[in-house]
């Protein structure tokens, strides 16, 4: 469980990533350093080592706002952050039903064809296309 | 835990495609086969796919990239000299765990680029070789498509009629209609029927995590439980060290780690190698001794040489049209070799298969590696909203030429736990590929404007597309500048085989594993009718 302080710094950078817009929550709608955060980590226990340096120095860096320090992260520390971020963001179903995102789910496949049978037969009847080797040339 | 393993007639090492289709079929001819894989073999529930923090799970735990994942069963596998990084999966089904699934033989010009185009080196083997074992792998391991492809020789109807293609696929396909260009509905190992038991492909588009249905035919769910049912011994937490040889230079066994810790040994007559192109060189440099300083079978110094990678583009296309494009196989929904073939205007040689799958959700959208830096904020926002639902990708497999310089070695400063180095890939890729892929990133944009995509993001030159290593342990008829015979046999130990991606001489433009399959299939079949010659 981590403490407040990280859960504090994690939601003040989600201001600058994840704000909101017409559609969407923002993250401090959805409260991104309470429940979310917890369920990211449950998910991937492995963020918190990797987020906690760059908390811990964003916490004791006061000369940058939110946006200047993100600004800074080199792009593996970004992709540790948006990772975060947005895998704590986009497990909430207020926001999922706000984007239309059902989540990945299990269909019934259309048994009536694959679609495209016409242009199909079109490609069928073209003239072979293919080289063949050396051996069966001549 | 397995408590004679003294001694086995064949053993095979690894438990991935190769060496699912070695045991199924040693163990259908009766004969004595037990194989021994590091990993596990994990249940269709342990794969992430159903559960709703997929996309994260797939980031990181499920992983195709060893180095991310850093599991139980992975080994460090030395990249920062690769311009592309390794993605396998180590546990029974190896790497088709985690594969898209794509089935796609290799073209007949495949066996033959020195011959036909001048570059790289001619197979010792061809098309109508691997044919008929095309063919079995197909129904064996369920594979869907379309007969008539105008880019390959007549073939027979596949096990099962295509999956869907999808609204981007349609529209792409009428795009190639248009431009006059080659397009094909997508052929997969994945099912559109139920199938041997099997059920149906449902669409979730989790397939390169495991497939949660049993759809996708990945080798611990379409090949291992007929290659059990017929005898195969399978020892899973088993890690090979080394193997070992006889004064008469005959492979003789291996040494293994158990899963217990114990370090054990056993013997076999023949031992076969589907290790992987990384672990099969790799183990074969870990087995070097007095009487194979170079490593094991490698008296032609080609051991770990001529690595290819299959280097790729991605393309995004975006479309206007909510097309629930996080849905669909992935799996190619369908594929164009268009651009396949050598042409004389083109200023590379060799060329290209594209293929087109839906993009999944919302954390791949927001983290997805295009070009450019990472958006936050507001345009984070807005790339995943014009990306979720409303886009397509071309993926661009570059065909790879081998080069001797581009190899696996073992590390000499970072170490494993026997006390050898840390495999590491050496791999810089060309400048034909470069210009290859330049301009296959040209072409997909007019097929995805024509497609009627507003706006079209690229990934050039991925590095995280490493699926396809190949080509370490190549076969030849020169036993100086080859491994193994046409017959996947060790020119330098006639009892130790190769069955697996190491073997390859090129590397097509094409998904490797229906002609790994077929390969592994042929040799195993001379195996058979030939075993006292071995």
């Amino acid at each position: 469980m981590v403490d407040s302080a990280f859960r504090v710094l994690f939601a003040t950078l989600a201001k600058v990533v994840l704000p909101g817009n017409d559609r969407q929550p923002s993250a401090s709608d959805v409260d991104i350093g309470g429940t979310p955060l917890d369920r990211l980590l449950a998910s991937r226990p492995d963020l918190e080592s990797r987020l906690a340096p760059i908390l811990e120095r964003f916490g004791a860096d006061e000369s940058l706002t939110s946006a200047g320090f993100v600004e800074t992260l080199d792009p593996q520390e970004m992709r540790i952050l948006v990772t975060a971020l947005c895998g704590a963001y986009f497990l909430i179903d207020e926001v999922r039903q706000a984007i239309d995102y059902t989540g990945q789910q299990a269909l019934t496949l259309d048994r009536g064809g694959f679609g495209g049978e016409e242009l199909a037969v079109k490609q069928m009847e073209l003239p072979k296309r293919y080289r063949d080797p050396p051996e069966r040339v001549g | 835990m397995e408590n004679d393993l003294s001694h086995t007639d064949v053993l095979v090492i690894g438990a991935g495609l190769s060496g699912a289709i070695t045991c199924q079929r040693l163990a259908r001819a009766g004969i004595a086969v037990t194989c021994l894989e590091q990993g596990i073999w994990n249940p269709l529930q342990a794969f992430p796919g159903d559960k709703p923090d997929f996309e994260l799970q797939a980031l990181g735990p499920w992983n195709a990239n060893p180095n991310i994942r850093n599991g139980k069963d992975d080994y460090p596998i030395l990249d920062d000299t690769s311009d592309i990084k390794p993605l396998l999966f180590n546990g029974v089904g190896g790497s088709t765990v985690m594969f898209s699934a794509h089935w796609m033989r290799f073209l007949p010009s495949d066996f033959f680029t020195y011959s036909l185009d001048g570059v790289g080196t001619d197979w010792p083997i061809n098309y109508q070789d691997l044919e008929p074992y095309y063919l079995q792998n197909e129904a064996d391991i369920g594979v869907s498509g379309l007969a008539g492809d105008p880019a390959y020789p007549d073939r027979p109807d596949y096990p099962m009629p295509p999956l869907p293609i999808q609204t981007w696929g349609e529209k792409v396909a009428a795009a190639h209609d248009r431009l006059g260009w080659h397009w094909w509905p997508g052929s997969n190992a994945i099912t559109s029927r139920p199938y041997q038991g099997r059920r149906p492909c449902v669409q979730r588009s989790t397939c390169r995590a495991g497939c949660n249905e049993g759809a996708k035919g990945q080798a611990d769910q379409s090949i291992w439980p007929s290659a059990i049912e017929a005898g195969t011994r399978l020892v899973t937490g088993a890690r090979v060290a080394r193997i070992l040889t006889n004064h008469q230079g005959r492979a003789e066994g291996a040494v293994f780690v158990d899963e217990s810790g114990a370090t054990r040994k056993i013997n076999a007559d023949i031992v076969v190698l589907a290790a992987h192109a990384i672990g099969t060189a790799r183990l074969l440099l870990k087995s070097a001794d007095a009487a194979w300083p170079d490593g094991l079978a490698n008296s032609s110094g080609v051991v770990g040489r001529n690595l290819m990678m299959h280097p790729m583009n991605r393309m995004v296309g975006f479309f206007d049209e909510p097309m629930n494009s996080w849905q669909g196989h992935w799996g190619q929904s369908i594929y164009s070799m268009e651009f396949a073939e050598t042409r004389a205007e083109h200023d590379f040689v060799r060329g290209a298969k594209w293929n087109l799958s839906p993009t999944g959700g919302p954390l791949n959208a927001a983290l997805y590696p295009v070009d450019g830096p990472q958006p936050f904020g507001i345009a984070l926002h807005d790339r995943v909203d014009k990306w979720l639902g409303r886009s397509a990708l071309w993926g661009m497999v570059a065909e790879d030429m081998p080069d001797p310089r581009n190899l696996l070695t073992l590390d000499s400063t970072h170490l494993d736990q026997d006390g050898d180095g840390l495999p590491r890939l050496h791999y810089t890729t060309t400048e034909n590929s470069k210009r290859m892929l330049s301009f296959m990133a040209k072409k997909g944009r007019e097929s995805f404007g024509e497609a009627g995509a507003y706006e079209v993001a690229e990934q050039t030159l991925a590095a995280e597309i490493g699926w396809h290593p190949l080509g370490t342990c190549r076969m030849g008829n020169d036993p100086r500048n080859s491994v193994i015979d046409k017959w996947n046999r060790c020119h330098d130990i006639s009892n130790l085989l190769i069955v697996d991606g190491s073997s390859f001489v090129s590397s097509s433009c094409v998904n490797p594993a229906a002609t790994i399959s077929a390969i592994a299939a042929r040799a195993i079949d001379h195996l058979i009718n030939y075993r006292s010659e071995y």
